[in-house]
């Protein structure tokens, strides 16, 4: 089972309260399960949010991509794979989705970067959710602007 | 106990937010429809799509992002409170042809099996009874 107190770091007072949410859907021993979750239950935090679905054949896909982050970010990721990123963006969240998915438990981290040539920094939120059999299917990812 | 007709069709009904609608202070927002698809495995989200010009309505739209993207539905309206809950209706009508489909290739697979095994016992009723007139034939 996925321990829940497994000592994140978090510094945005969002992302601190986004995974006190999905600590609650651990209940009492379970796992937070995609079905089960309420949309309106991530209300607060649903312009910041991308879920990313684990594919038959193991790749990772965007099944949710928020056009807050459309905006921000290159366009709309909906339905493409991270093959459809640069090679060294790619390569960076498959480590990351693949660490959440074998492992079982959130990861969290910081980046800086520029944006339209500004320096910025970003703090990302990778939460696991999974089937009724224990496997992760989903993985909710929050990420919020630090430096603002 | 044997299950019910009904239990087949409980199992396979998700457990979704729509349900409790009525119970809801709140009302759907057309992007928390969107998350619910992504994390319930259904290939669809609104969108907003503006048609020849006139008033922009919300449509549904499958497979997003994909090569076989396409508008599957258009909900006749620009208010997103009244998309979202058509939508709901969209989605919970492809659910339930989805379970019909899956009875009926469930109860198509049982009478199948059913026929198989008929006809093998008929064959093997067959055998006995050339086999007792073959016995008969060496006795007379």
């Amino acid at each position: 089972m996925t321990n829940p107190d497994s000592g994140l770091s978090l510094r945005h007072t969002q992302l601190k309260s986004l995974y006190k949410e999905w600590v609650k859907l651990c209940g009492e021993g379970t796992f937070p399960m995609a079905a089960d979750l309420d949309p309106r239950s991530l209300r607060p935090w649903l312009d910041h949010l991308v879920v990313i679905r684990i594919a038959a054949d193991g790749r990772f896909v965007y099944g949710y991509y928020n056009p807050n982050y459309a905006e921000i970010f290159d366009g709309d990721r909906v339905g493409q794979s991270l093959e459809s990123l640069p090679e060294e963006q790619r390569r960076l969240l498959e480590a990351e989705y693949r660490q959440v998915q074998e492992e079982r438990l959130p990861t969290s981290r910081i980046y800086t970067a520029l944006f339209d040539g500004e320096e910025q920094s970003w703090e990302r939120l990778v939460l696991p959710f999974f089937t009724p059999k224990g496997r992760v299917e989903k993985m909710l990812v929050g990420a919020y602007r630090l430096n603002q | 106990m044997t299950a019910g007709p009904l239990s087949f069709f409980r199992s396979h009904i998700r457990k979704d937010p729509r349900r409790e609608l009525t119970q809801a202070a709140t009302v759907l927002e057309t992007e928390e429809f969107n998350l619910w698809c992504a994390m319930n495995d259904r290939p669809f989200r609104l969108r907003l799509v503006e048609v020849d010009g006139e008033q922009p309505e919300w449509c549904i739209e499958a497979e997003p992002g994909t090569a076989n993207a396409r508008i599957v539905y258009a909900t006749g309206t620009g208010s997103e409170t009244a998309a979202v809950a058509v939508a709901y209706g969209f989605v919970a009508g492809v659910e339930w042809l989805e379970v019909l489909q899956e009875a009926e290739q469930q109860e198509a697979e049982e009478a199948e099996a059913e026929a198989f095994r008929q006809a093998e016992s008929d064959e093997a009723g067959d055998e006995d009874t050339q086999e007792a007139g073959a016995n008969g034939q060496e006795s007379t």
